[in-house]
Order: C-alpha cells, then structure tokens, then sequence
C-alpha cells in the first residue's frame, strides 16, 4: 500500500514538476549535468524519494522505462538497473508505463524535465519509438536501448543497444533436441506469432535442429499453436494438439509461462514422461519446472544483467568512453544436468 | 403477473426443440463437417477433451446468460476470474491457508465484486457495462499487485485436486459445470427468483408495479455470477497448479458469444440455459475442431464473429417476425 501511494505520489510530482523544469533540462546535457541537477535537485529529491530510491548522491540521474513493472520479467531488469545504479552512484527515476506506448512517452517527457542524464528504455512499440528518441536526443539525454530493439531506421538516435541473441535463445533448443532425439522427432511449436522475437526464436530453433543432426528430414512440425504466451491458451491448444496427433515427442515453447500450460495438458492426457517439453526464458517457474521433470530444457534470456548492463555503458558514454554500440547478450541452456547450478528463485545472475 | 407469463418460455422436450431446432441443426452441421474433416474429432477421448475445455466457460455462461436475460450485462467476469484464481494461489502458496479456507476465501472475493457490480447498477443507477468496466479495471488491477506479474505455482495436491481429478475418465470439471447448469436451469425455471429475472428483462416497469422488490432481484443475480467466477478462479488455478495475472483475460468475450449464440436476446427477457448450452458447444466444437484440423487460430477469431452476428441477426428477424404477427 505504502509503495502504491509514493509511486501515486511521484506521478503527481513529476506531473506537477514538468511545468517549473522544463526549461532547464532542454538545455542539460552530459557536460552541463552537474549545474542542471543542481537547479533541479529539490524537485529530483522529492521524486526519488516518492519513487522509494535512496537518494545515492551520485553523479548522474538515469531514467528507466520498461514495458510494465508488473511482469517478473521487467523487475528483474529494474533489479540489475537498481544493482548498477547503487554500485556507480547514481540516481535512479522509473515509472510504471503499464503496457501503454502513449504513458511510456509522457513518463519519459517527465523524466526529461526532471533532469535525467541518460534513459534506460525498453520502448513498448519499436516502431513508433522515433519520436520519444527525437525527445531525448534534443534534450541531450543518452538513450541505451535495451531488450526490445527500435527499428534500423531509428539507431541514429540511439546511443547503444543491448539485446538478447533471439536466435541464439531458439538454436540451443533446437540442439538440444537434435542431441537427444537422434532418429529425430515431431515437433509441435506453441507460438506467439504476434511477436517478432518469438518468429525469430523459432526460426533459430528449427536452424539449432538442423546444424546439429545428419538426418534433418527426420525433424518434423506437426503443427503450430497460438499459445498467445498465455498458460491457460497453451493448456488449451495444446490438449487439442494432443488430441490431433498421438505421435508428438517434442513440444517447444516460446516461453516458460506457455510451457507450463504444455506440462498440464500433457499430464492430463495421461503422456507424462513420453513428451519432452522445453521453454525459453529461464524464469523461476521455469527453472523449478526443470527441477521437477517436467520440463527438460530451457534457453536463459538475462534481463538483470541487461539491466545492469544498460546502466554501465550509459555511464562510460556519459563520462565519455566509447561504447561497442550493439550488443547481443549470450544466452546458456538450463537442463536436468545443470539446473542445480543456478538459483531457482532468480532470474539470473551478475556474473 | 399477466405480462411475465406472456414472455415466460417453455423449457421442455417439444418445445425445447422448435424453439432452439435452428442452433441443433447449427451444432450438428458444425459437428458433421468438423468429423469429416478429420477423423480425431469423434473420439471418446476427443469428446471427454472438448467438454473438459469449455467446463469453465459453461460455468461463466450460467452467470453471463442472468444479467442478459436481465437486458444488462456483466463484462467483469474474466477479470473476476484472474483475481479469485491469482487470489486462491496466494493464499494456498504464499499462506499456506487451508484448502476449505481458500476455496471460501476466493468464493467471498467474487461475491462481493458481485455485490458491487449489483449495488452499482440496481440502487445506484450506473449502466450495467459501465459498472462492470470499472470493477474489471479494479479486478486487474489487483489481479497485478497480488500477483506482483509473477506465476504463482501451485504445490498442494489438495488443492490442485480440485481441477484434475476424474471419475471414470469424466473429469471432476465437467461434472461442476453440469451441476452448475441443472441448478441455474432450476433456479430460472423453478423459482420465483428466477421468475423475476425473466419479468425484470421483459419489462422493468411491469414488474415494478406488479409488487416485485425490482431493486433486491435486479442486485442479487450478480452476486451469484460473481460466485461463480470465484468458482471458475479456483478450478482453472487447480487445474494448472498455478496462477498468472493474465489468468481469465477475454473470458468475458467468449461467455457473451455462447449465450448470444444460443438464442439469448441481448435486450433481454428471452433466452434459456439449454439454448446457452448448445451456444457453449457450438464455440467449443469451432475451438476444438479447427485446432484438430491445424487451422491458425486467428481464423477461429473471425469464424466465431460471423457466428456471433449470424446469431444475432437471426435474432432480430425473429423478433421483428413476432411483431408483425
């Protein structure tokens, strides 16, 4: 309750700031940081404390926009912002753009005449990203990309990218069934086919298959289902799947949320043991699923190290390093073999 | 009482037939060219599936098919849903409360959104959509704060019990839907509540001056519907041993398009549990069958929008038909 009403009470802040300091942070940029904060710091105080941040004293002021922070996904990004934010001392300012593109842009405009030095963002359509990265760019505030990349048409707007390897995510599952199923297997795919990294981790799964088999028309697709990324649409689809071909051996999802609807459905129809399931993302309920047996295989996406990440080279660029501009953030394969190395509970780690 | 009886439909055998023959002979076309199609749909093991699949949906239909015949609607049902079924997993995961606790716990959460949509619209006057769009936005809200957007698991077999055990190959499910069914029907066919709903949806006014407490019946059919999501909150997270906050997204959609579908007026008055029952097979055998026959479901999306408006225009005809004579 108490962080609803300082998160309640930093939107009206930052609502009631834009008016008073807009002016200045038109003019702020890397080298002017300091005089900029200062004539602002009243009202950044007022927001990082509303917001729950203790107030580091750092140098800089880093404005952070995911999609939501209601999915665990987004929090574990906000951790390893948090994480590198504390370590270098700087100052952090986050909203909850709750799924919303039009909140996203204003919450970044609030950021902006509150002073921040460099945005961490995770734009929620990338297409139409252009114009808060036009924002930034003439307010003179860094912009690190992370997670979701904005259009080609739009990175010389951007300051660095920083991105899981999609198709890296898709090929190490792609390997681990061609590894395990050597006479090959028929494969039913629980999609989300509105999403453009999700066609793309497909794609790396079916390449993972067959740079890894001498027999890649044994590999066959028995359908594709829309899971919508959902457990209870997977659970759905897939025990109609199930129903339509008594022949599946293999069931890969773009998510772990969406594998855990797989696992019910397969339980259900009485073939536990005989299918095997794998995921992506390495979320806890994934990584526990995989302790258990149900599932056999998960590709890590690390979105506390992109986080942490994202924080770091905006402060290089912010004291003037040079940066490799586009990342691609390597993923690793959690099995039964290895799951005992990591925390089930977390996302993933620093290191 | 004159006018109630006048919209007053006969629910049995004959009757039943002449006056949902167009939806019968709707499923049994649908039916006959899905099993064409391809040979897994009647299978006994199919059949148990398809039933299994859309036991929560006929559940929320009991609910949806109330304020309907009440002319209102209840768009808060998928939301409600989310709630009780993220609120059941916390309170069994992150409490470790009891089973009977939980299943009270979550049971109480959706009467009283019930109970709020109700207040709202019969003693305050608020537009059934408006009411029910506002404690949606409510339910999801803290479907997400409860949830804190992460997937509770679900580790007692109690509890997940409740979803996933079966009799004779029929799963427990199924038999709460077909509870729920014989007593919404009961309570519609046998009872001066489910009287009044009818009189309500034929003519508020009517049964105002007819003596009838319009206020009190008009409230207490959507403490029931929200009962029921409770219920529906609880079997789904039983059932996949975990919860999301996403949970019951769009539910709503599919229990408004069965009950349309199954001759229900959307201006209410008119409509019964087994037209709505014959609604709820009918997206259940289009679901079923063109994922049996590997069709993308976003075609499934527009096959069941020309249903909804087939439905609706029929009746429309029908009641325009009824005017002229």
């Amino acid at each position: 309750m108490k962080k609803l009403l300082s998160v309640a009470m930093a939107g009206v802040l930052a609502l009631s700031m834009t008016a008073c300091s807009g002016s200045q942070s038109t003019e702020t940029t890397a080298a002017e940081t300091k005089a900029a904060e200062e004539t602002s710091a009243a009202a950044e105080e007022a927001v990082t404390e509303a917001v729950g941040e203790e107030a580091a004293g750092g140098e800089y002021t880093i404005g952070f926009s995911p999609y939501t922070l209601t999915n665990e996904y987004f929090t574990a990004v906000l951790d390893g912002v948090q994480k590198a934010c504390d370590e270098l001392g700087c100052e952090l300012i986050y909203f909850d753009p709750q799924n919303d593109p039009t909140q996203q842009a204003s919450q970044i405009d609030d950021m902006i005449a509150s002073g921040i030095d460099a945005l961490i963002y995770i734009p929620y359509d990338s297409a139409g990203a252009h114009t808060v990265l036009q924002t930034c760019k003439d307010a003179g505030v860094k912009v690190i990309n992370i997670d979701n990349v904005v259009t080609e048409d739009d990175y010389e707007l951007v300051d660095g990218i920083i991105a899981s390897n999609n198709t890296q995510l898709g090929y190490l599952s792609g390997q681990w069934v061609a590894e395990n199923h050597p006479d090959g297997a028929n494969i039913l795919i629980v999609h989300l086919q509105t999403a453009e990294s999700c066609i793309i981790n497909v794609e790396g799964f079916w390449s993972g298959i067959k740079k890894n088999t001498e027999n890649p028309d044994a590999f066959v697709e028995v359908q594709v289902v829309e899971g919508e990324g959902s457990t209870e649409t997977a659970f759905n689809v897939v025990s109609d799947a199930l129903q339509a071909h008594d022949d599946i051996d293999v069931i890969y999802c773009i998510n772990d949320t969406s594998a855990l609807g797989a696992v019910q459905a397969v339980e259900e129809a009485g073939k536990t043991g005989q299918i095997d399931i794998l995921g992506k993302d390495g979320a806890p309920i994934g990584k526990h699923a995989i302790k258990d047996g149900t599932m056999v295989q998960t590709s890590a996406q690390r979105p506390t190290y992109m986080g942490y990440e994202g924080v770091k080279s905006a402060v290089a660029l912010l004291n003037g390093e040079e940066i490799e501009f586009n990342v691609s953030i390597d993923s690793y394969s959690i099995t039964a073999d290895n799951i005992d190395e990591y925390d089930l509970d977390a996302w993933d780690t620093l290191d | 009482m004159e006018k109630s009886k006048a919209i007053r439909v006969p629910g049995k055998g004959e009757a039943y037939f002449r006056r949902n023959i167009g939806i019968i002979i709707g499923l049994i076309a649908l039916i006959v060219i899905v099993s064409l199609s391809t040979p897994k749909f009647l299978t006994g093991s199919n059949i148990l599936n398809l039933l299994k699949s859309n036991a929560v949906n006929a559940i929320i239909c009991c609910g949806m098919l109330l304020a309907i015949l009440m002319g209102e609607i209840d768009i808060s049902v998928g939301s409600t849903v989310g709630l009780t079924g993220v609120i059941g997993a916390y309170l069994i995961t992150n409490m470790n409360a009891p089973v009977w606790v939980t299943v009270i716990a979550c049971l109480a959460v959706g009467a009283l959104i019930g109970t709020i949509n109700g207040v709202s619209i019969s003693y305050l006057k608020v537009p059934a959509f408006v009411a029910t769009l506002a404690t949606q936005c409510i339910g999801r809200g803290l479907t997400e704060i409860i949830s804190g957007g992460v997937t509770i698991r679900i580790r007692n077999d109690a509890y997940t019990a409740l979803g996933n055990t079966s009799f004779g190959g029929v799963s427990i499910i199924v038999l709460y839907a077909g509870l729920v069914l014989i007593l919404t029907w009961f309570l519609l066919n046998r009872t001066r509540f489910g009287y009044y709903i009818y009189a309500l949806g034929g003519n508020k006014t009517a049964a105002q001056y007819s003596g009838v407490d319009v206020k009190k019946y008009n409230m207490l059919p959507y403490v029931l519907i929200g009962v029921l999501c409770g219920l529906g909150g609880i079997i789904w997270s039983a059932r996949l041993g975990s919860a999301a906050a996403t949970l019951g997204n769009g539910f709503e959609m599919d229990a408004i398009a069965a009950v349309v579908i199954g001759g229900t007026s959307m201006s209410g008055g008119v409509g019964t549990v087994g037209g709505t029952f014959i609604g709820i097979l009918i997206i259940g055998v289009i679901t079923n069958g063109l994922n049996l026959m590997g069709i993308n479901s976003f075609w499934q999306s527009v096959f069941k929008g020309v249903i909804i408006m087939v439905a609706v225009v029929i009746d429309v005809l029908r009641k325009d038909r009824a005017k002229h004579q």
